[in-house]
């Protein structure tokens, strides 16, 4: 998924992964030695592999939070309003993150550990994670008894067509498309072609693809296999919709709910009250718990303002989180560094990674020689220094990030852990040798107010080593669509990607995969690369998750060190902080941010 | 009013029997004002520095867009927080260095200084030209042209400004530019100034219109038109000499709120942007967490030297409008 | 009297006619497609084609025109989010809610700011402009009129950071100012306004001290009030009765003019205090290309300009009774 989809608003935010083991036994925030092997530790966590929990683990209830107690109000202020409640437009890190709390999909991650790092996929609404006797060609999946809706009513397999189904309708827009492109085995967006208007003028999806033989079964078909699937169901996007209550359009502002809230009320852009859903059966649950009576969530508050009222903790802040909010730049220094408020702060890895672009549908880029003077010229340090330094985000090597399967922290081709402020002597030789010295390179930035920082000082340092860059400002709420136009005129432009789950399946075909390139993909760079396309295509079969993880991680590194379409930036750090008063905080590396399931009032 | 005729009868300048003009006894006056003088100097200093500003740069030895936060990394945290205290001011960096890339702040106060006085010279110009052109003319001609006018005034008037600012600034500097290419500097200061040129005029104006309203029925116009002198001739030589006055006494006010005005715009970010060095963007960067928090002292230099241009432009204005006309004087 | 103000209203309705024209063509001048922001990922051109229609922008302007301005006056049942009643303009873009919800909804954050606002820098201002006058030429007269000198040049873009970075992250004597409800909490909506609303005073406040000052002056040396003085009247007596009417005039003018302007959304002051008032919501239609929304807050504010200097204008008549509403 893109970091922040189409909103990426100016804040200085700060963004990083991880979890505090909250029993205390990390050493003191402010020795940078001990904070990098913590952070190691945090990131090998996240790359052991996710394995798949059988019907026991499925079952609900929940594993209590230790000293959970129910009760009270928590008030989550949030930098980013709500834009879709509609569980299949959801596909950003914060509307994802906070519908953990109201929708239920046949799976979920299940955290195994109370420090947010270790998971399974479980049945969520299934009786377990799927099973396959064909290699994940086909799927099946049981549905729970006593699942209920937040209007009382039943979930059926009816429903669970439904949610597939409206997926290929056209007013479906902006939610994840994996599991649609599998159904239709087709990439890019031909997949809506399978049922064009959804199931709203009475067509359904052939059996082939889809069975629902009775009220409580499941089966998915795919023409190749994707043993994925139960990660990919995982996601909010894919939710249960209920096929009687889907009022189309109007259902994203109004949704029928599933998960231990329902939405009392709404109003976008202000503030979203969360109450306790009486039809939601804890038994049937294993992921969620419903501690707290009533969520007050408050929108349009930045970084800034959350974290100085969650410092101050005073009044009603001591009954605050945010779920989104990262502690802001400016504050850091201070968070890290007072012992007072290591109880209450988590952090660690964002699956985002930032890259720089560039577009190889551009004559001017096609020269190797050019690329790879981009690459040794770019600065990363203004990346780093306009989101809050060295704890909000990590120089990179390569484009696999610490969360994810196959990063290697010794892989770093352009030598930016050495020099992060470039290299342009080496860049400018390059040139020499191409003979561009004094080219023009257009930049397009994000117009926020990272972007305006970042872009300023990379562009001084591109220049310094021969180039001339022509810096052009992209206004934020459009900026993606903008770079994901096939024609656009810029040659090199940022964009942060996170995996979707800690795989990186999720991260190398959709920017890699140069058959995929179309308007509005993800293949920001318009990488048509032979080689990339058919390693691709040979590691999406193999079925063994470490032989997997170690072949993308080569592919990745050639990716980066021998095609050169994009220029690592950044891997994204969060810090976040709670009220003193809550409890059960914890940073899930899947879900990339404070898990609101397990929160509770003390 | 115009005190065209303001000639004290006993002063002592008068038993040397030499007649002086209003000016001269205007500059009289105004010598004699020694705030008005001291302002007069802070404000001449202002204007002198920022046209001087390359110069003095390339004296002190550093340019405005150096990112010393990449070419001196020794000096700041991970985050650009410089170091040192205060914004790091030493001897080699005078007013210290700006949190986030690292910017030499006392030559982009110098530059942000010229950019701003530019741009708001520029504005303050033309919207004199254009009230003096509106005004006089509706106040002279009366009748239809008056009525047109002044309505044209009262709408203008209505707009809610910083608003229309904000939605247009996009539209003019889309109308110069191709969304293809970057958008130069020149762009955005041109942009800025026809947009508040445009809805800078309407007070001047309207002092205009009084004045000529109230000047018109006097008997040297009189005298003129039946003598028959054309419109544009009595205009000229009768009319304009007199609302000297007036326009001096308001473009000394006009000036400093297309300044601060300017400033307000570059703040909200949709007027100079980085890396231009604009005062009101460095306004902008001051209020950011991170200067808060670890900086203030940032803070001080722009806000500072506005507040000194500022009080010594309106005690200017005050000096200059005591001088022509006594009466006021406290 | 009422036919002023049957004329000026009228009036007032030409220019609001007129600026929703210019705000029309302003915003068909901009760069930026907002169906490219409803889009969203995957957008084909069949989907933006469908959101153009959704929204109406496919159809010509003077249609669209003539559509916004049947729903002000009649209201709409045309649109897919649910009926609108007059005056209706329409769904905002990017958030799908009624604007004049959203108009509704902001207004109380930019009511409490301004009439606290006003509240505190009349107080402050005319009282130190009065002092300032009676004492006249005096130490505390001069200290005064050069304190209101200096900070009436200070500005917001300053002097609301600065009092953040003093009083709120520094020392932390203060939390941070945000618009919390008055019919929830009186006490919190005192606290968290109350930052703003002494910046805004103290800037605002030094004008009227200024003017009332000046104004006042003027006034002891007017005929009426000399000859008041000739015939034994006391000084406060003078003061207070006599002169104050007279400097009224220039003084509620100038309020008359910030009142409107504060009314329409103090942008900077919200903007740096970060306060949800209608100023945000005009920088968030900007920059969101949303033509209802912008279309809403550029009439709101306007219409509270207008109104401001109609009871302004008809003011005058009270205070002034020489002044004919002709």
């Amino acid at each position: 998924m893109s970091k922040g989809g189409r909103h990426a608003y100016a804040a200085l935010s700060v963004l990083a992964a991880g979890a505090l083991v909250l029993t205390g036994c990390s050493k003191g925030g402010s020795d940078t030695g001990d904070n990098k092997k913590q952070d190691k530790e945090n990131a090998q966590r996240q790359q052991a592999t996710i394995k798949f929990g059988d019907a026991a683990d499925s079952q609900g209830p929940a594993p209590a939070v230790p000293g959970a107690k129910s009760g009270g109000t928590i008030a989550v202020p949030q930098r980013d309003s709500l834009a879709h409640l509609d569980p299949a437009q959801i596909y950003v890190s914060n509307e994802s993150q906070i519908a953990q709390l109201y929708h239920r999909g046949l799976t979920g991650f299940k955290a195994t550990s109370n420090d947010g790092g270790e998971h399974e996929v479980v049945g969520d609404l299934a009786t377990d994670a799927g099973t396959t006797t064909d290699g994940g060609k086909t799927w099946k999946y049981t549905l729970k008894d006593g699942i209920k809706f937040a209007d009382g009513s039943a979930i059926t397999s009816k429903d669970v067509r439904q949610t597939f189904e409206r997926l290929f309708a056209s007013f479906i827009n902006t939610g994840p498309t994996f599991i649609q492109q599998w159904m239709a085995n087709t990439p890019g967006a031909d997949y809506r072609k399978l049922l064009p208007d959804g199931p709203y003028k009475g067509k359904h999806l052939p059996a082939g693809v889809l069975e629902t033989p009775d009220a409580k079964t499941v089966v998915f078909h795919f023409k190749t296999a994707h043993a994925d699937l139960p990660y990919a169901l995982g996601m909010v996007g894919y939710a249960v919709v209920s096929q009687k209550g889907d009022t189309k359009e109007k259902y994203d502002k109004n949704p029928v709910t599933s998960g231990p809230y329902k939405i009392q009320s709404f109003k976008s852009g202000k503030s979203m009250v969360l109450v306790k859903n009486p039809n939601w059966d804890p038994k049937t649950d294993p992921l969620r718990h419903q501690y707290v009576d009533r969520f007050n969530v408050t929108f349009n508050q930045q970084y800034e303002d959350s974290t100085k009222a969650l410092i101050a903790d005073s009044g009603g802040e001591q009954t605050a989180v945010s779920l989104q909010n990262s502690v802001d730049a400016g504050n850091l220094a201070k968070v890290l560094g007072d012992p007072k408020m290591k109880s209450r702060t988590v952090k660690g890895y964002q699956p985002f990674v930032g890259q720089m672009n560039i577009n190889l549908s551009h004559p001017a880029m096609k020269d190797k020689k050019v690329r790879e003077a981009i690459a040794y010229a770019l600065p990363v340090s203004p990346f780093q220094r306009a989101y809050g330094g060295g704890e909000a985000m990590e120089i990179p090597g390569g484009i696999i990030s610490p969360t994810v399967t196959g990063y290697d922290p010794n892989f770093d081709p352009w030598g930016k852990k050495k020099k992060p402020a470039g290299d342009p002597a080496k860049a400018k030789k390059l040139l020499k040798e191409a003979g561009k010295v004094g080219m023009k390179l257009t930049f397009g930035y994000i117009n926020s107010q990272e972007g305006q920082s970042y872009s300023t000082a990379m562009a001084a340092g591109l220049e310094k080593a021969g180039f001339d860059v022509q810096r052009q400002e992209i206004p934020s709420e459009s900026f993606y669509d903008q770079v994901s136009k096939i024609k656009n005129n810029y040659d090199i432009f940022n964009t942060n990607w996170g995996a979707d789950w800690p795989s990186p399946s999720t991260v190398i075909p959709p920017l890699y995969d140069g058959r995929t390139i179309a308007d509005g993909a993800s293949n920001y760079s318009q990488i048509n690369d032979p080689k990339v396309n058919s390693e691709i295509d040979r590691i999406n079969k193999i079925t063994d998750p470490v032989k997997a993880a170690a072949a993308w991680g080569k592919l990745g590194e050639y990716i980066v060190k021998d095609v050169v379409n994009v220029v690592p930036t950044g891997y994204f750090k969060q810090v976040q902080i709670a009220g003193s008063k809550i409890g059960g905080v914890a940073y899930d590396d899947v879900i990339a941010g404070i898990d609101p399931r397990r929160l509770y009032v003390k | 009013m115009v005190d065209g005729a303001a000639q004290p009868a006993a002063t002592p300048e008068a038993k040397a029997l030499e007649g002086r003009s209003p000016g001269q006894l205007m500059w009289i006056r105004f010598k004699r004002d020694r705030t008005g003088v001291i302002s007069a100097f802070v404000v001449i200093f202002f204007f002198l520095i920022a046209a001087a500003a390359p110069l003095i740069a390339k004296l002190y030895g550093k340019n405005p867009y150096t990112v010393y936060a990449d070419e001196r990394p020794e000096l700041f945290d991970s985050a650009g927080v410089p170091v040192q205290p205060n914004g790091g001011i030493s001897s080699e960096f005078w007013f210290g260095l700006e949190p986030g890339n690292g910017y030499d702040v006392f030559t982009k106060l110098l530059y942000g200084i010229r950019t701003s006085l530019m741009i708001s010279v520029a504005v303050t110009i033309a919207a004199v030209l254009t009230g003096i052109l509106l005004g006089v003319t509706a106040g002279y001609l009366g009748g239809r042209t008056d009525y047109f006018i002044s309505r044209v005034i009262d709408f203008l008037l209505a707009f809610p400004a910083q608003l229309f600012f904000i939605a247009s600034m996009p539209v003019v500097v889309s109308l110069f530019v191709s969304p293809t290419d970057e958008t130069p500097v020149y762009v955005r200061v041109v942009a800025l100034i026809l947009v508040q040129w445009f809805l800078g005029w309407m007070s001047l104006g309207r002092v205009l219109r009084g004045t000529t309203l109230a000047l018109r029925e006097r008997e040297f116009i009189e005298a003129a038109r039946v003598s028959g002198a054309p419109p544009g001739r009595i205009i000229r030589r009768e009319l304009l000499p007199n609302v000297v006055t007036p326009i001096l006494v308001q473009g000394t006010y006009l000036l400093p709120n297309f300044v601060t005005a300017e400033a307000g715009l570059s703040f909200l970010g949709v007027g100079i942007v980085e890396p231009t060095p604009d005062w009101g963007q460095m306004f902008s960067k001051a209020s950011t967490e991170l200067v808060m928090q670890n900086d203030i002292t940032y803070m001080f230099f722009p806000g500072i030297s506005m507040i000194i241009f500022i009080v010594a432009f309106n005690l200017l204005g005050d000096s200059v409008r005591d001088a022509f006309d006594p009466k006021t004087a406290r | 009297m009422l036919r002023f103000l049957a004329r000026r209203s009228l009036g007032a309705l030409v220019i609001l006619f007129l600026l929703s024209v210019v705000t029309f063509l302003l915003f068909f001048g901009m760069p930026r497609d907002p169906a490219l922001l409803m889009c969203g990922k995957g957008c084909t051109p069949a989907n933006l084609e469908n959101i153009h229609h959704v929204l109406g922008l496919d159809k010509s302007i003077p249609e669209q025109y003539a559509i916004f301005l049947h729903n002000i006056v009649l209201g709409s049942n045309d649109f897919t989010q649910g009926p609108c009643p007059a005056p209706c303009f329409g769904y905002s873009y990017h958030t799908n809610e009624q604007v004049w919800g959203t108009l509704m909804d902001r207004l109380p954050t930019t009511l409490s700011l301004t009439l606290g606002g006003a509240v505190c820098f009349l107080i402050i201002g005319l009282s130190t402009g009065l002092i300032a006058a009676w004492k006249r030429g005096t130490l505390i007269d001069k200290s005064f009129t050069a304190g209101a000198m200096v900070i009436s040049s200070m500005q917001i873009y300053f002097l609301g950071p600065l009092a953040l970075a003093v009083l709120v992250y520094q020392t932390h004597i203060f939390d941070k100012p945000a618009y919390n409800d008055f019919t929830a909490d009186p006490v919190t909506w005192f606290t968290g306004l109350i930052i703003p609303w002494v910046v805004l005073s103290t800037i605002f406040a030094s004008q009227y001290t200024r003017m009332a000052r000046s104004s006042m002056i003027e006034q002891l040396q007017e005929e009426h009030v000399r000859t008041a003085r000739a015939k034994g009247m006391s000084r406060r007596y003078v003061f207070f009765r006599y002169a104050w009417r007279g400097s009224l005039i220039p003084i509620v003018t100038i309020f008359g003019i910030d009142l409107g302007s504060l009314l329409g959304g103090a942008i900077i002051t919200e903007y740096t205090f970060g306060l949800p008032g209608l100023g945000r919501l005009a920088v968030e239609s900007v920059f969101f290309s949303d033509l209802p929304l912008l279309l809403g807050v550029m009439l709101f504010s306007a219409t509270m300009i207008l109104l401001c200097n109609i009871v302004v204008d008809a003011a005058y008549a009270f205070i002034d009774p020489r002044v004919r509403l002709a």
